[in-house]
């Protein structure tokens, strides 16, 4: 266990991660909120905010060739028409996850997803949006950060997402159902950890830091994420890393951009972030918290997995094909198919003591 | 069976069998006149103590007579403190009719337990002849082994016979002997020979306990719970009559793993934790008061001084300024200290023990959630709570309570940009004459504590001010918390009146006048010896004063 004293209170955190200098603070933190960075705004869908999800399948139906007729018997009978968490018991649900095929032959559309009709849905039309200008170009689909006025923002994950309701967020509201799941999960998933280590949290040089930690976080009388909790670092060096940052009027960003791998194990919703061309921006409140977006490329089919379960509200092969659409990277040297999509999240993160823990 | 009848039927058994005619109730009967142990205890010759079991005490009883599987988790009504603790109070308690269908219910549970198939084997030491009659013989051996252990004396043959009969009586009424059986048994259960710790005297003419009842006061005041059979022998054998009979009991016990238990009690008695049972915090303004803190924040404060006094026979007057204590992740959030789940070995721990550095501003018991948060309003802190309660608990110090026309405006309104401190809002307060006296010997302590906020969080400024933490306590000035429990332990009243409360635990009742060279004794002797509380408690355990029932209070 190493100890860094700071203050007046002792802290605890992964030491040689680059503290800057004699007099270096570093500071814990444990994440706290994790969710799709979409910034939404009245008349930013011009194709409309897509169906929710029973509605949808409706739709879905009759495009995968099924009888108009049927579909609606099938609808009327219904008794939830807004989810397939209920098994695939009746013929509808059956239906629903029969919506592929191949060669002819109805498969699972969750298994087959590319045998799927793409339903065409809604993707953000705005201007404006949150992340980063990741290839330093300000392209046709490139969004204007309505708070920094940067142009050139890279987040296609937020254009594919950010008509259906259930993503829909802004600086202040969290996309519902991912935060919904999220708050459910982390309470079982291994906690992600970053730190912070600088002279100075005004101006200067800074490093920043990430690991899984062995414990989840835990919630306060509020069920909100207690803060001061100790977690022990997962000496797993796969889910550790750490940038080279500068702060800039409190504002930190990574000068460095390598890959980030966060192996959060959440099996369901989060089993593993991977990006590429990795940016950061954090921002301190004076109680402590770290406000953050990180944004990169990310393999598309993971983006889609991690909102798999938060889209019980929106048709998943709808998402599909959106996100498909929408990946503005990586293209596959023999087809020439994006395989990565620009991606920003925000996080909030409160303080945490950090202990190092051997093999 | 009808409910009220049971509850009738109960109260007639516990009249009859506490021999008390205020008790003798008809079948009828809802609504039961309440008893005062105090009362009862007044008829008695000699002017002894009667007193409840404490919820703890029942639950040890239970479980170390029948097992952990059979003993049910006791929740009894909240009880008064006299003289500081509940333990005088007990003395005066009353089984008010809600409490005795409380206490029949767990009787009857208990009984139902004792006797059902997993357990009759082991608990019952013979078989009946037939399972569907009367047995007397294997009645007899049950009731009067289990008898001698609850009432912590050997049953007279007429209650022997007596509760053989009731159980014959009741294997006929429900033809079955073990039924019979339990319903005896659940009737010891709410005999007041088991609820209460009925003391008699010997017939010795010195004034003193018999030996049954010095064998419960000795297992009472160190194990906090009934006499094992070693004891019981001893007092049958006569050897509790003499003082090195007596101090080889002591020594034995204090000795035992039990009387870590027993120094709990009384320290959880002194310090008022009964009263975590009703704190509440606004969990908008303080989240990381959860209900972990709540039970975390006793237990820290437990092993604090299991720790320092009897693990490491300490000096009693560090318990105001020791560094050294014990955390939970839980506890570590609100002190915003760091505390892994496991040691530095790697073994996992719920317990963590940590030293605060000397930049700490934590260091001694008051400066925990037990002390701060626990006196403290839902949603501030009160320096005059705690200094009320330091100099009230710590001191045995009384401090008047506030007229009953006062406004407290002032002192409620933190958002008062005028005051932003609560020495700035006390200090309005004061300027009412009626109020100054009081605040003057509560505040000072109470605003050196005020860095930790009322959950126990520290905090160097309140609403953007500095928090002035200088003071003075008796004449001696203080800069801040450290400094305050620096003041406590050289303060002559701490030790004293550990004493006065120690002794008062062990009598049931306050020391009287007549008693004083005794308690100074023991304050001489706990000075001379380095204030270790485990010897105090010997000397007590081992002084003639302990047995003695003829002094009355004044």
């Amino acid at each position: 266990m190493r100890i860094v004293q700071t203050g007046s209170l002792v802290l605890a955190a992964l030491a040689a991660l680059g503290a800057t200098g004699a007099r270096a603070e570093t500071r814990g933190f444990v994440v706290s909120q994790f969710f799709p960075a979409i910034y939404s705004e009245e008349g930013d869908c011009k194709g409309g905010l897509n169906l929710n999800a029973g509605d949808q399948y409706d739709v879905g139906l009759v495009q995968a060739g099924y009888d108009e007729k049927q579909v609606a018997e099938w609808a009327a009978k219904s008794d939830d028409k807004g989810s397939v968490a209920q098994g695939f018991g009746d013929d509808r649900t059956r239906a629903i996850r029969d919506r592929a095929k191949i060669k002819g032959e109805r498969v699972s559309a969750y298994s087959n997803p590319q045998a799927t009709v793409d339903p065409n849905l809604s993707m953000v039309t705005s201007k404006f949006g949150e992340g980063f200008n990741l290839d330093g170009k300000d392209g046709a689909n490139a969004f204007e950060n309505p708070i920094t006025g940067e142009k050139g923002v890279d987040n296609q994950l937020a254009r594919a997402l950010g008509c259906f309701t259930s993503f829909r967020g802004s600086f202040t509201e969290r996309p519902g159902a991912y935060s919904y799941m999220w708050d459910i999960v982390s309470a079982a998933m291994p906690a992600w950890l970053m730190s912070v280590t600088a002279d100075d949290f005004k101006n200067g040089p800074a490093t920043v830091s990430f690991a899984r930690a062995r414990e989840h976080v835990e919630r306060d009388a509020n069920n909100k994420v207690l803060p001061d909790l100790t977690f022990r670092v997962d000496p797993d060096p796969r889910s550790r890393v750490t940038y080279a940052a500068q702060i800039k009027d409190g504002v930190l960003t990574i000068t460095e951009h390598k890959p980030l791998r966060a192996l959060w194990g959440e099996q369901v919703l989060l089993p593993d972030l991977r990006l590429t061309h990795t940016h950061l921006r954090v921002t301190f409140t004076d109680d402590g918290i770290a406000n953050a977006v990180i944004g990169g490329y990310q393999p598309w089919k993971e983006a889609l997995s991690d909102g798999f379960f938060s889209a019980m509200a929106a048709d998943w092969v709808g998402l599909y094909h959106n996100i498909r659409k929408a990946a503005d990277a990586g293209p596959d040297p023999k087809t020439g198919v994006n395989q990565q999509i620009s991606v920003a999240y925000r996080f909030d993160a409160v303080p945490a003591f950090w202990i190092d823990t051997p093999n | 069976m009808n409910k009220m009848r049971q509850i009738g039927s109960t109260l007639r058994r516990f009249a009859l069998l506490a021999g008390l005619p205020a008790f003798a109730l008809t079948a009828s009967t809802t609504v039961a006149p309440s008893m005062a142990a105090s009362e009862a205890a007044s008829a008695a010759p000699g002017g002894v103590v009667m007193r409840r079991l404490t919820p703890d005490q029942y639950e040890h009883i239970i479980t170390q007579t029948f097992g952990a599987d059979v003993s049910s988790a006791a929740r009894f009504a909240d009880q008064t403190r006299e003289g500081g603790l509940i333990a005088i109070s007990a003395s005066r308690t009353t089984v008010t009719p809600p409490e005795l269908e409380q206490f029949d219910g767990l009787a009857r549970s208990i009984a139902e337990k004792v006797v059902d198939k997993d357990h009759r084997d082991l608990l019952i030491p013979c078989k009946p002849a037939s399972l569907k009659e009367p047995d007397d013989a294997c009645a007899r051996q049950f009731l009067t082994t289990v008898g001698r252990t609850l009432y912590r004396r050997p049953l007279t043959p007429a209650e022997a016979d007596a509760r053989v009969k009731a159980a014959a009586e009741a294997a006929r009424t429900t033809g079955s002997f073990y039924d019979g059986l339990a319903y005896e048994l659940a009737g010891m259960l709410v005999s007041p020979s088991f609820l209460f710790r009925i003391e008699s005297v010997a017939n010795n003419g010195k004034g003193e306990l018999d030996a049954y009842s010095k064998a419960s006061r000795l297992s009472f005041f160190l194990w906090n719970t009934q006499p094992d059979e070693a004891l019981l022998k001893a007092a049958e054998k006569g050897e509790l009559d003499t003082p090195k009979g007596v101090a080889a009991q002591v020594d034995r016990m204090i000795a035992s793993r039990r009387f870590e238990t027993a120094m709990r009690a009384f320290f959880s008695d002194l310090l008022m934790f009964d009263e975590f049972n009703a704190l509440s915090k606004d969990a908008m303004i303080y989240p990381r008061f959860t209900q972990q803190v709540t039970k975390d924040a006793q237990e820290q404060t437990m092993r604090t001084l299991i720790d320092l006094l009897l693990t490491n026979k300490g000096d009693y007057r560090d318990i105001f300024t020791t560094r050294k204590t014990f955390l939970t992740p839980a506890l570590g959030s609100l002190y915003s200290f760091p505390v892994p789940k496991t040691t530095p070995n790697m073994e996992p721990a719920d317990w963590i023990q940590i030293e605060y550095p000397e930049n700490d501003p934590r260091s001694g018991i008051l400066t925990q959630a037990s002390f701060v948060a626990l006196h403290s309003h839902p949603g501030r802190s009160s320096p005059t709570l705690r200094g009320k309660a330091l100099r009230e608990i710590l001191l045995c110090q009384r401090v008047p309570d506030p007229p009953g026309n006062v406004n407290f405006t002032v002192v409620q309104d933190t958002t008062n940009p005028q005051y932003k401190t609560a020495r700035e809002r006390l200090n309005a307060h004061a300027t009412e004459a009626m109020c100054t006296g009081c605040h003057k010997i509560t505040d000072p302590m109470g605003l050196a504590l005020d860095v930790f906020d009322g959950a126990g969080s520290y905090r160097a400024r309140e609403n953007g001010a500095a928090i002035d933490t200088s003071g003075t306590l008796d004449g001696v000035v203080f800069k801040n918390a450290t400094d305050l429990g620096k003041v406590l332990h050289d303060h002559p009243s701490a030790p004293k009146c550990l004493v006065t409360r120690l002794t008062s635990y062990a009598l049931g009742r306050v020391p009287s006048n007549d008693e004083k060279a005794w308690t100074d004794g023991l304050l001489a002797g706990f000075a001379k010896e380095g204030y270790r509380v485990p010897d105090l408690f010997k000397h007590v355990a081992t002084s003639p004063e302990f047995f003695k029932v003829a002094t009355a209070a004044k």
